[in-house]
């Protein structure tokens, strides 16, 4: 039994995604980082970070209970452990790795610069604002490039594509009133169609 | 023998790092990303995306020319080919894999974030930098804590410390401001005495 500390941003969306895919059996807590709950001497305990999501694999490696932060971290766990969403060689699981990094460094990265300039900034600078408003709307365009050749961003089906659906979820709106990204929109659509993602974005509802 | 084109910015170092590190050989091409280098359609025709670092390993999965971008990609890739800075536990591979992304994430984008709005905003925009500045060196606080217990981030060497160590380098003026990280301190001189970051180093220098 897997816990899952989380919450609905993107970064939490990602490991209840990938736990409900990987069908590996799982508890998800809420965490309300509205509500300071990432700030309780428990939760630091857990993470000295306070960030989401968290897991706790009771049966970890050695039989051993194990607790790991960082989303995609969690999703590449999820995907070793049940051997899943994941080639174990070979050119397709260097594919599905590079984009995994592609949307944990560029697209994550650019999705909470917007965040922390939006709702953190104490002054909301709307050229920095913007700024990575389009920076993440390039790098959607980049994804939709790369969707034109293929169905899954490593070909199949992969880890890379479970790290990336909810940011696009999130950030829909972005995607209005411009050119279509019409290839990012089939894959939007073929993604939220999978029972596990569905349950995944369901995990706070 | 790979070829890396990359520049004199972290993610060029970590390439370049990470290859010198592995013992493996290879021949640097500097781009210059001022006179847009990186988006001529020759360099597009080897990254359609017009980012480096970019490696071309002649020799890469399966038998077949590989041709590969995103910094952590790289560093993945090259630890596997090698067997190399991934550690043989897979308790400790996976808390290497959460200090690789912590790394490879959070600390880029505000390491990046913070170079931008500053770049943008030369007057001093305590509002929009104290965004992406306070959460920096609050991951630096974290990561001083965490070698505070252990020599390296994972407790061996590994790609995690390869990924963190060209933001500490670069970004050390400011983490100096905060005074005492001496845990951090010493782990950055260790990993600076280290052949291999050094020539990694010097080659995109």
């Amino acid at each position: 039994m897997i816990d899952v500390y989380a919450y609905g941003t993107g970064n939490g969306f990602r490991a209840c995604i990938a736990m409900a895919e990987c069908e590996l059996e799982h508890n998800v807590h809420k965490v309300d980082l509205a509500k300071g709950d990432n700030t309780t001497p428990e939760f630091l305990k857990m993470n000295p970070l306070g960030s989401i999501p968290v897991i706790v694999d009771h049966d970890g490696p050695d039989g051993k209970s194990l607790s790991i932060s960082q989303s995609a971290s969690i999703v590449l766990y999820a995907a070793e452990k049940s051997g899943r969403f994941l080639p174990s060689s070979g050119e397709a699981r260097t594919l599905a790795l590079q984009w995994l990094m592609f949307n944990a460094s560029d697209i994550a990265g650019t999705n909470n610069a917007i965040f922390m300039a939006t709702m953190r900034a104490p002054e909301k600078v709307p050229a920095v604002i913007e700024f990575f408003e389009e920076r993440l709307y390039g790098l959607f365009g980049d994804v939709d490039e790369r969707l034109d050749e293929v169905e899954y961003l490593a070909g199949d089906i992969s880890v890379a594509d479970l790290a990336l659906y909810p940011f696009v979820a999130l950030r829909k709106s972005l995607l209005e009133g411009r050119e279509p990204l019409t290839n990012l929109l089939r894959w939007v659509d073929v993604m939220a169609g999978r029972p596990g993602v569905a349950k995944g974005m369901a995990a706070f509802s | 023998m790979i070829e890396l084109y990359a520049c004199n910015t972290s993610n060029g170092q970590r390439g370049a790092v990470m290859l010198a590190e592995a013992g493996l050989a290879f021949n640097t091409h500097i781009l210059n990303l001022k006179a847009g280098e990186h988006k001529t359609p020759e360099f597009r025709k080897i990254n359609p995306v017009g980012a480096v670092p970019v490696i071309i390993d002649p020799d890469g999965p399966d038998g077949k020319p590989l041709t590969l971008a995103q910094t952590g990609a790289i560093c993945l890739y090259v630890a596997e080919k090698t067997g190399q800075f991934l550690p043989q536990n897979m308790r400790t591979r996976f808390i290497a894999f959460q200090y690789f992304m912590q790394a490879m994430s959070d600390v880029v984008l505000y390491s990046g974030a913070y170079a931008f709005s500053l770049m943008r905003f030369p007057e001093p925009n305590v509002a929009s930098t104290k965004v992406f500045k306070d959460p920096l060196l609050e991951h630096m606080g974290y990561f001083d804590q965490r070698l505070a217990d252990v020599e390296f981030l994972a407790g061996e060497i590994s790609i995690a410390d390869i990924a963190l160590y060209p933001a500490v380098n670069q970004r050390w003026g400011l983490i100096e401001e905060l005074g005492g990280l001496s845990n951090l301190n010493r782990w950055r001189k260790m990993m600076a005495a280290r052949p291999g970051i050094t020539r990694g180093m010097q080659a995109v220098a």
